[in-house]
């Protein structure tokens, strides 16, 4: 496993496809922070000082998280794309073992992303912050919670993409998929029966990082929701893989 | 040594193969030839583990793939599906498939060195042309230093410099003890090459042979008359085995040339054509007959 994960790592990097997957999502999240951050400073209701608006300013940190969804489904659904999958089963003819290898591998890759963004969206914080003439509060726990859960919505995100494209295989379908699931679908859902829609992705997601809006999971429950997701996608894909062809 | 057991499988209600089985033995060159569509991926496919048959086993060295312990230092295998990402550089490709199987780095150089690839190694695949596709393809099979090959129409894409390098490859293999499969649509590459020669048509394996008992099978005649109906007819009363030529007039075996042109002369039908097929052209009659008869049934 541990030869299979270098290697997944080391197709990562020998590629330009993950900077540049990198470089959008940094970009997008310092764009959020300091777009939420205008519209907070003119407010007159919400105090930049305040709980609620760290939360509003700082969980925006993972509006680059589809880029990790992104990353996820190339790691896995690009092998069919690029045909680099029938050389993967030659060398690992197990394929659970790559299935989960290219799990851990999205999960990986998104703690890295999670951690920048994250560096990213405090240090924008703290310089706007710094700018309005306020002092950001780091010795708000609220602020931590949202970086920690910044970082484990990447990976969770992440894994849910790698998970996605060893299912789908079709690295566009996965992506389309996973798009219209999370701003349409979700969001309809939302509409009609909140209740139900607190526990699907994108809105657990949001819970993760303590979006103030809405009522949502608890940040422990939200990433186990998500977790959940992840491996039951997996396992899906595993079982399913049994009965295919490369 | 390679042994294919009885291997059927369908796709849906196309019959893909059908209890398919031969052997490819080490210290030879075995040509798995066939027209395309005749299931020559789908049985590889099967021995590489990467499609499950819906009955029999592929063996390497006594082991099917999927419990190979190490497969890539066992087993080589160009194919047709393999593909790059055009991104990524040939030798990073190595160095991924090295890592991942625990082939120490210092064998992706020397392979590259091997298929002279070592010049390009560092650009990105994607620019690479067909031939140095095939070279890389190559290059990762040889990664393991493996004692069986298993090759796929590797011969596509490839220039005549190129062919006459992988023959000598293949042929040098073999010497070495080593096994080698290879599967080709063209005759000539499995002429050329092959020690043995399994020919599949239609999913069935029709003829399997080495290529000495080939070269050894009785002489055919090409025949082209005015009037063919009585021609079979005059055959028929004399014994012969006639079968279609190629492109016109019928193969006939049974009987030599001077026979033919003697009984033709007696019954008066009108020769176009009676000549003796050189022994390297029988080959191709066969492969011509053995496919055309599956074709027509």
């Amino acid at each position: 496993m541990n030869a299979l994960l270098a290697a997944e790592f080391l197709k990562l990097r020998t590629t330009r496809t993950v900077w540049a997957l990198l470089a959008a999502t940094l970009a997008v999240t310092a764009l959020a922070v300091a777009g939420v951050m205008a519209a907070v400073a003119d407010s007159t209701v919400l105090s930049l000082e305040s709980e609620r608006g760290i939360r509003t300013v700082l969980h925006v940190s993972v509006s680059g998280g589809i880029f990790v969804l992104v990353l996820g489904v190339i790691i896995s659904a690009g092998e069919y794309r690029q045909g680099t999958a029938t050389d993967t089963f030659l060398t690992t003819p197990r394929r659970w073992l790559v299935i989960v290898a290219k799990l851990i591998a999205g999960a990986t890759a998104g703690v890295l992303f999670g951690a920048l963004s994250a560096g990213v969206a405090m240090g924008v914080a703290i310089a706007l912050y710094a700018l309005q003439g306020y002092a950001f509060p780091l010795g708000s726990s609220e602020a931590w919670s949202i970086l920690a859960g910044t970082v484990l919505y990447a990976a969770l995100f992440g894994a849910l993409g790698a998970a996605t494209g060893s299912l789908v295989r079709n690295q566009v379908a996965a992506i389309v998929g996973w798009l219209a699931w999370l701003f349409v679908v979700e969001t309809i859902v939302l509409g009609f029966a909140p209740e139900v829609g607190r526990w699907l992705p994108a809105t657990a997601g949001r819970a993760l990082v303590r979006d103030p809006s809405g009522d949502l999971l608890s940040q422990p429950l939200a990433a186990v929701v998500l977790a959940i997701y992840a491996i039951v996608i997996m396992t899906t894909a595993v079982v399913v893989e049994r009965r295919r062809d490369a | 040594m390679i042994e294919i057991d009885g291997i059927s499988k369908a796709y849906g209600s196309t019959r893909a193969v059908q209890e398919v089985s031969f052997t490819a033995p080490a210290g030879a060159v075995t040509g798995f030839l066939g027209p395309n569509g005749a299931g020559k991926t789908t049985t590889l496919g099967v021995l590489l583990g990467l499609a499950q048959p819906d009955a029999g086993r592929a063996l390497i060295d006594g082991t099917s793939y999927r419990d190979l312990p190490s497969p890539r230092r066992a087993v080589g295998a160009v194919l047709d599906s393999m593909g790059f990402h055009p991104g990524r550089s040939g030798r990073d490709h190595l160095r991924v498939v090295a890592l991942a199987a625990g082939i120490p780095p210092t064998r992706v150089d020397e392979v590259l060195e091997f298929v002279e690839l070592s010049g390009s190694a560092r650009r990105a695949a994607g620019g690479y042309s067909q031939g140095m596709r095939q070279r890389l393809a190559l290059a990762t099979a040889l990664l393991g230093d493996p004692p069986v090959l298993v090759l796929d129409e590797p011969a596509n894409g490839l220039d005549p410099a190129g062919m006459a390098w992988l023959r000598q490859l293949l042929i040098d293999w073999a010497a070495q003890g080593r096994t080698v499969l290879f599967s080709s649509h063209v005759l000539r590459e499995v002429e050329s090459v092959a020690d043995r020669i399994v020919i599949i048509s239609g999913g069935r394996i029709v003829h399997e042979a080495t290529s000495a008992e080939l070269r050894a099978a009785p002489p055919a005649v090409v025949v082209r008359t005015d009037d063919d109906v009585r021609f079979g007819q005059l055959g028929r009363r004399e014994g012969w085995q006639i079968g279609p030529n190629g492109r016109a007039g019928l193969l006939v075996r049974g009987a030599s040339a001077s026979a033919i042109g003697e009984a033709v002369a007696r019954e008066g039908i009108t020769l176009f054509e009676l000549s003796t097929e050189p022994s390297t052209g029988q080959l191709e009659h066969l492969f011509l007959e053995l496919t055309a008869a599956e074709a027509a049934s």
